[in-house]
């Protein structure tokens, strides 16, 4: 019962930071979100290719 | 990016249209933490002598002159896949109006409100755009009063009730 509580706890206080490292990245200068959007645009991309499945270009920014 | 926007700048600057406004996607972003998307998604609105005809040509004919290549439904602009959207209804018409003044790096640019985001997705209201609110109400910071109002001025009162009933147990 105790170990039940116990980890409860735990996976609130887990998703309270991802809730808390979401806000973060939200308060971001758009110009280095820009710079991860780019990032998991690449990794979505490579994800596809490995599944076959149709590619998508990544934006071609060089800022 | 940055270069793309002062395409889009040049477009009003020239008269080709009369304003635009990021929406979509990359207008969330600007709010709240970034969602993988390969699509720019841009509202226009065209001059009030052009208003009657609505058509992208205008905007497509001058791109192309200037070397931008059309894929799809997609104009590639300095690297990013830009997609024109007419005001098409009189929340995106409010939204595009009210647009807020941004800055990327050293350009000027417009972006829709955080609260005609959330109103076009809740009138859009596709699978996406559900997943999408969730979060941004999450993250991002709305003016619940104003949002209300919004609301209220496009018949969208009993499906936001609905949504926030279903998804966050209000």
């Amino acid at each position: 019962m105790e170990n039940k509580r116990q980890i409860g706890r735990l996976v609130k206080k887990l998703f309270l930071a991802k809730q808390q490292r979401r806000r973060k990245l939200a308060r971001l200068p758009i110009e280095e979100k820009m710079r991860i959007l780019i990032a998991l645009q690449r990794m979505e991309n490579d994800i596809r290719a490995t599944l076959g499945r149709s590619r998508r270009r990544p934006w071609n920014i060089t800022e | 990016m940055e270069k793309t926007l002062k395409v889009l700048n040049e477009l009003e600057k020239e008269g080709i249209i009369e304003t635009y406004a990021i929406g979509g996607a990359i207008a969330a972003i600007f709010y709240m933490e970034p969602v993988v998307t390969y699509d720019l998604d841009v509202f226009v609105r065209f001059p009030a002598a052009k208003a009657g005809l609505v058509t992208l040509s205008p905007i497509y004919e001058y791109l192309r002159s200037k070397g931008y290549k059309v894929q799809q439904e997609h104009i590639m602009i300095q690297g990013v896949p830009v997609q024109f959207i007419p005001v098409y209804n009189a929340l995106v018409e409010e939204a595009v109006r009210e647009a807020t003044g941004k800055r990327y790096k050293k350009t000027k640019t417009r972006v829709l409100r955080a609260e005609h985001l959330l109103a076009i997705m809740l009138q859009t209201y596709r699978p996406k755009d559900k997943a999408r609110m969730t979060r941004f109400l999450e993250e991002a910071k709305v003016d619940r009063n104003d949002l209300t109002e919004i609301l209220k001025r496009h018949g969208l009162e009993k499906k936001w009730h609905d949504f926030t009933r279903r998804f966050h147990g209000e």
